[in-house]
């Protein structure tokens, strides 16, 4: 919920929670699950990882709630957490070497999942882009998805991930140039 | 490509995300007008853009959000350990297996390695094979009796037997003083064994023994003893004792032992180590005397023992060395 209005609400739910009444944290999660579920999966770009994710957000952020700093959106706040989240678990899949390999032909989660009347040329971009994302190095990823995808500016994704503005822009060079090789059927020849 | 076009594919995301400077933002811009390949670079990476945002968001299912909140209040209802939320083969066990089994063998080696270097018990009886396995005392270990503190030693048979069970190990200085001590004063000396059969030979020194032991002892006797010096006395009854190689401590305090009814002598030959301080940390046989309770005395003796420790660099330090316990018969003292 964007604006100034949509702020206020926020406000108002979340001094209700903090004074204990859970059905206004219910309605927040309802108001921003989907973001943060959204947020998760272009991360991690796994459905299991996302539901995961997105829980634990909600959950720490509950747990955390009387310490929100008015200044700041809830969406933005719990948006953070589930960043977070999400680079954590990436650290992890490449101190495990779980970085998925690249699928074959149909074994992909989001292909599976994908509603069957969806537009087939959607299916296919889908599952390309998915491929193609999770080639990236989770560095590189993440800033890629949190500025294309969450539309953050270099300063909030330098300030989001604790890296300089120069590093941002390297690493979304870096992703550009490798996205732009992996997807080179879907754009334009040179 | 000329370097213009370098730096401004350098800048053309930033360009695109609108985060360059003006000024800066401007150059590209003008670049851009006159370079035809940098302009098709720029709609490349605008497309990229546009895929992204065409895959739009992800498919999720019709219930997920009741489904969701159910699991989200469960959890926050059970309340205590948060449960990690990623579940994941754990390859990271066979790796932290690897590794403390690597730090395992370390351990082991470094251990090992410490007491082989004599600084516990584990390392001596590691050492006793090697001990074992050391050239036995050759032809010529009885054959030197002849320098002079052999000499010293066999004069004086007939007042050391009486005192039979010996510390064979002892240094020479205290043999001599016992054995000189015995022959002044007979009485004395048999007014203390009384009926003993057997008598610890590693006897406290009196400064009256040492008085008697002095003329029959060279200067080189506050030496450590030499395995020759020492076998004039084993004359006629060799005592196995091997070649000390490590420096020998002097004996300080020895407990009483047993009484006994021997009918032959025995020889237990020990291998001890001492601490800094002189204590006896460790005792193992190095060569049996074939009878297991004799055996069981001496090492008993050995580890309530005390020595003065070996000196190193002006420092005390640990030891480890041979030491015999010889067991004679009581009628054979009395000869």
């Amino acid at each position: 919920m964007d604006g100034p209005e949509g702020h206020v609400a926020d406000l108002e739910l979340i001094r209700r929670t903090q004074a204990g009444e859970n059905e206004a944290f219910d309605e927040l999660m309802k108001r921003y699950n989907q973001s943060i579920y959204r947020v998760a999966y272009s991360l991690t770009r796994s459905h299991a990882d996302a539901d995961d994710i997105s829980q634990e957000a909600f959950i720490r952020a509950y747990r955390a709630i009387k310490h929100f700093d008015e200044r700041y959106r809830f969406y933005t706040w719990v948006r953070k957490i589930a960043v977070n989240l999400c680079l954590n678990h990436l650290k992890r899949q490449r101190r495990f070497r779980l970085l998925p390999l690249p699928l074959a032909d149909g074994d992909n989660e989001s292909a599976d999942i994908a509603d069957p009347k969806a537009d087939a040329e959607t299916s296919s971009l889908r599952y390309d882009l998915d491929r193609a994302l999770l080639r990236l190095p989770a560095d590189q990823r993440a800033v890629f998805i949190l500025r294309v995808d969450q539309e953050m500016s270099y300063n909030e994704i330098s300030e989001m991930l604790k890296i300089p503005v120069g590093t941002v822009m390297s690493r979304l060079n870096r992703a550009r140039e490798r996205l732009k090789g992996l997807l080179k059927e879907y754009l334009p020849a040179p | 490509m000329s370097e213009d076009c370098r730096r401004t594919r350098l800048l053309l995301g930033a360009y695109h995300d609108h985060e360059l400077n003006p000024d800066v933002a401007r150059q590209v811009k003008e670049h851009l007008a006159t370079c035809a390949e940098c302009r098709r670079e720029l709609e490349s990476l605008e497309h990229l853009h546009s895929l992204v945002r065409k895959a739009g968001p992800p498919e999720m299912a019709e219930d997920y959000w009741d489904w969701q909140r159910t699991r989200v209040w469960r959890r926050l209802r059970e309340g205590g350990r948060e449960r990690q939320p990623f579940y994941r083969p754990s390859f990271f066990w066979p790796k932290l297996a690897t590794v403390a089994g690597g730090l395992v063998v370390v351990l082991v080696v470094a251990t090992v390695g410490w007491q082989m270097l004599g600084h516990g018990r584990y390392g001596e009886r590691r050492a006793l094979p090697a001990e074992r396995a050391a050239p036995a005392p050759g032809p010529g270990y009885a054959a030197k009796p002849e320098i002079p503190r052999s000499k010293t030693l066999a004069e004086a048979p007939e007042q050391e037997e009486p005192k039979v069970e010996a510390g064979g190990q002892l240094r020479e200085a205290p043999k001599a003083g016992v054995v000189a001590a015995a022959g002044a004063r007979p009485g004395a000396r048999a007014d203390r064994v009384g009926d003993r059969a057997m008598e610890q030979k590693p006897m406290p020194f009196t400064d009256q023994a040492r008085r008697g032991a002095q003329p029959a002892r060279p200067e080189a006797a506050q030496r450590r003893v030499s395995i020759a010096s020492r076998q004039p006395r084993a004359a006629g009854r060799a005592i196995p004792a091997a070649v000390p190689r490590e420096e020998e401590p002097e004996l300080v305090s020895a407990p009483p032992l047993p009484k006994l009814n021997l009918r032959d002598s025995a020889t237990v030959v020990l291998r001890l180590t001492t601490d800094s301080s002189g204590r006896v940390t460790g005792a193992v046989i190095s060569k049996s005397s074939g009878v297991m309770r004799l055996d069981s005395i001496a090492l008993e003796a050995a580890r309530r023992s005390r020595f003065k420790p070996v000196r190193k660099d002006h420092r005390p330090v640990a030891s480890s060395f041979q030491y015999p316990y010889r067991f004679k018969p009581r009628k054979h003292a009395q000869e």
